[in-house]
């Protein structure tokens, strides 16, 4: 159970009604409607880092579940493995990002994010470890949006966990499209 | 020494070249124009609660130093010290933030808001107590602002310390708070 009341997107004003008309009716969205204009500027920030990134979706989705794992974010580890099935991620990578950066089912570029997620989380500073040998693999843009994707997934642990977000019930969940590049 | 290359202005979308253009010359956005189309939905997030929060703009500096400290982000630290002082928060406050709490030096509320950035940090899931003696303070609103500002503060430690931003030769003279607010103007 959530632990204040949602908000009534049909009592929002300003920026936050016209974000309303684009959000999909997620709890999230509803909790985060206290927050006024907020809500507008939170999900512009993550609709950019889901929708108009560059990063491997694969990557990204591995990146994000990962947080999620680390954190504890029940909601986000929901969420997140619900987009990384419509994007087309095996279960067994799934399973994977639940056992470690090692686990079988990813491939060399994946385990080396997982391993880098793993070190950001831990130590705020990657190591010279887990960033050089990605830092050959991504172009600098992409590891730059693969550093702010698990820094604002875990910002929106804190808000998912500290309010209690409840998981929609199974079958009333919304279809969300966010399969990668704009449309 | 940075471990990514600045981009050069011709390496940038014209968005981000004009978005940078305006913002303070500070390290942090010159690496973060090069993101891509997260730099202006980034800044407009950071201007919604630097120019148009509920917070109390010394209560908002305050848990931005706490999580500086937390991290142990010396660049973030040296830019939000910065503008403290210009604020005019006194230094006996700003030094207080990387010591034990409740501190005297803080209000009640202060001392409640830094409670929960540090159980954030430590823990995700906020103490319902805590979460409680901010909420009965600040209210709904505000309460969900802090959150989220605590969070990005942490994604913007990561993010220094990762790439390796370094601090400025030059430090800015303001608190550089109307030039982000005058750039986004544009942009919203």
């Amino acid at each position: 159970m959530a632990r204040i009341p949602y908000f009534d997107p049909a009592n929002a004003t300003g920026r936050a009604a016209e974000a309303y008309k684009k959000l999909p009716p997620l709890n999230i969205f509803r909790m985060l409607g206290h927050s006024g204009d907020m809500l507008d500027a939170f999900t512009k920030f993550g609709n950019a880092i889901l929708i108009h990134s560059d990063l491997d979706p694969i990557l990204r989705e591995i990146a994000i579940v990962r947080v999620g794992v680390l954190k504890g974010g029940k909601y986000e580890v929901h969420q997140h493995e619900r987009i990384s099935r419509q994007i087309g991620m095996s279960e067994d990578k799934i399973k994977g990002i639940h056992e470690g950066p090692n686990a079988a089912a990813f491939n060399e570029l994946e385990k080396m994010v997982m391993a880098f997620t793993d070190d950001i989380v831990a130590n705020t500073r990657a190591s010279d470890a887990t960033f050089n040998p990605l830092s050959k693999k991504l172009p600098p843009k992409q590891l730059q949006e693969l550093v702010i994707t698990i820094g604002f997934y875990t910002a929106v642990c804190y808000f998912l966990e500290t309010f209690d977000v409840d998981i929609e019930e199974k079958g009333k969940e919304p279809t969300v499209n966010l399969s990668g590049k704009k449309a | 020494m940075a471990r990514l290359k600045y981009p050069t202005p011709d390496e940038l979308t014209p968005a981000n070249r004009a978005l940078l253009e305006g913002l303070p010359q500070l390290n942090i956005f010159k690496m973060l124009a090069g993101s891509g189309p997260s730099f202006v939905p980034f800044m407009a997030l950071i201007n919604a609660y630097l120019n148009e929060g509920l917070l109390d703009a010394e209560l908002r500096e305050l848990v931005i130093l706490r999580v500086g400290h937390l991290c142990g982000s010396a660049y973030e630290l040296h830019q939000h010290v910065r503008v403290s002082r210009v604020l005019g928060l006194s230094e006996p406050r700003i030094a207080a933030t990387s010591g034990a709490l409740p501190s005297p030096h803080f209000s009640d509320t202060e001392n409640a808001c830094l409670a929960l950035a540090d159980d954030l940090t430590a823990n995700v899931k906020g103490d319902p107590a805590l979460v409680e003696a901010v909420r009965s303070r600040l209210g709904d609103a505000a309460t969900q602002e802090l959150i989220i500002i605590i969070g990005v503060y942490l994604l913007v430690c990561r993010y220094l310390e990762t790439l390796g931003i370094e601090i400025e030769d030059t430090a800015l003279a303001g608190s550089g708070l109307e030039e982000i607010k005058r750039s986004m103007k544009s942009h919203v």
